[in-house]
């Protein structure tokens, strides 16, 4: 089949091809002249184009789908939002500040819900390090200047709730495979760990499923700091 | 060809009828839009919602998922609209991305083998071509496309339901005119086996 550049004058094969966009109306007035000119000799070419008529009415009148477009755009917005959230997240724009915001209305409200959540929990962290000060346990608050051990893929967990490891580990069974608690443990209605994720693939996602796990409040890489300097993925 | 000029005027029935150009129109939409108009959006949307719908439909021959196609659409135009530089049709524009959109959910059903089942209707269709009869013409119409490659679907489609241009074409789908014209070709040569005198090709091509 002959497809290269129109010439001066189209062959019959060259007008062939063209015919369905003769019969929608979309063709340049020269080659609409040209094919003219060729219909007016060329019976084979008037029958192609009068079944092509036919073609293109099958077409229009097949009939359209019936589907709202007022469920879909509410839907829409929910997506619009969702995509805002993810990039602001990628951003560096704290997701649960966003969170916070979109489910308090308020400032002042997620402040004092801040307040009360953070309260005990501060109460919690300071016990805890008085625990392991005790127990000559390695758990640290999140404010402790000593070097850690922490990986980069160790991440840093607390609950509303009271947890043990063990459910813990049911808990974060269907998020990974294969991974560790290094730390933690539970205390005055509140919970506490460091897990380490030995492959944790798309971080993003699995700290999205931890930050979706029931009674959490907290999910985030512990800071890998070895001897004042950030070292990703190397351990202490 | 006048039924497609009559369908191409009611397709932009929910256009404000003030006497501007549906394309002039549009393109301030879109400028709108860019702008982050959620009036504009959604004027857009109500007017190339059924529009995306039936041609995610027609290119993928799927029902399922159409709404999350027509949707990722949309969100390109929320979140790209000043991308489009005013050098073709808005409709060519949303069309292009709508385009890509239906080959990537076409590749991820192929995965879960359902286009396979749609392409082995079409053939079965050629081996027992009574079964048309007995069809209304939109039934086998749809099996007759199922027949055809995603490529040459959308082609008879943008020519045929929206009236456009072999060059607005090959602008969509990111190729040259001729091979839009070949698609076409070999479209009609698919269909005139199944829908004889329809296709608009003499019998001794299609042999």
């Amino acid at each position: 089949m002959n497809v290269h550049p129109l010439p001066q004058k189209m062959t019959h094969e060259q007008i062939n091809l063209l015919l369905p966009w003769y019969a929608n109306g979309t063709l340049t007035k020269s080659e609409k002249r040209q094919i003219q000119a060729h219909l007016q000799h060329c019976a084979m070419c008037r029958k192609t184009l009068e079944q092509l008529g036919h073609l293109s009415q099958a077409i229009q009148e097949a009939p359209d789908l019936a589907l709202s477009p007022k469920i879909a755009m509410n839907r829409f917005w929910r997506q619009v939002e969702a995509e805002d959230n993810k990039s602001a997240r990628s951003s560096g724009k704290p997701r649960r500040l966003q969170w916070i915001g979109a489910f308090f209305g308020s400032p002042a409200t997620a402040a004092l819900a801040f307040s009360l959540i953070f309260i005990p929990l501060i109460m919690l962290l300071m016990a805890q390090w008085q625990i392991s000060n005790r127990e000559d346990a390695q758990f640290r608050t999140l404010s402790s200047p000593s070097p850690s051990p922490y990986q980069a893929n160790d991440i840093r967990l607390i609950f509303s709730t009271e947890i043990d490891r063990s459910h813990l580990k049911h808990l974060l069974q269907p998020l990974a495979s294969d991974f560790q608690i290094i730390e933690g443990g539970a205390m005055a209605g509140h919970s506490a760990f460091v897990v380490r994720f030995e492959n944790p693939g798309n971080s993003a996602k699995l700290l999205d499923g931890l930050r979706n796990l029931p009674q959490i409040i907290f999910a985030e890489p512990a800071t890998p700091i070895v001897n004042g300097t950030s070292s990703p993925g190397g351990a202490a | 060809m006048n039924l497609i000029r009559k369908r191409r005027v009611s397709q932009n029935k929910d256009s404000p009828d003030d006497g501007r150009n549906p394309d002039q129109i549009e393109s301030q939409w879109l400028k709108a839009i860019s702008r982050g108009d959620r009036q504009a959006f959604e004027a857009f949307y109500r007017v190339y919602f059924p529009r995306l719908l039936r041609f995610s439909h027609r290119i993928t021959g799927q029902l399922n998922g159409l709404e999350e196609i027509v949707n990722d659409v949309m969100l390109v135009i929320w979140q790209k609209a000043s991308t489009y530089d005013g050098t073709s049709r808005p409709s060519t524009w949303v069309f292009g991305i709508a385009y890509n959109k239906c080959m990537h959910a076409i590749r991820r059903e192929k995965r879960q083998s359902l286009n396979v089942a749609l392409e082995d209707i079409g053939r079965e269709m050629v081996g027992n071509q009574n079964i048309i009869g007995d069809h209304e013409t939109s039934e086998w119409l749809n099996t007759a496309f199922a027949l055809l490659s995603p490529d040459q679907r959308t082609v008879l489609e943008l020519t045929y339901f929206y009236g456009m241009s072999y060059q607005e074409i090959a602008q969509i789908m990111d190729c040259p005119e001729n091979t839009i014209k070949t698609r076409m070709f070999h479209a009609r040569k698919k269909l005139q086996k199944i829908l004889p005198g329809l296709a608009g090709l003499p019998s001794e091509v299609v042999s």
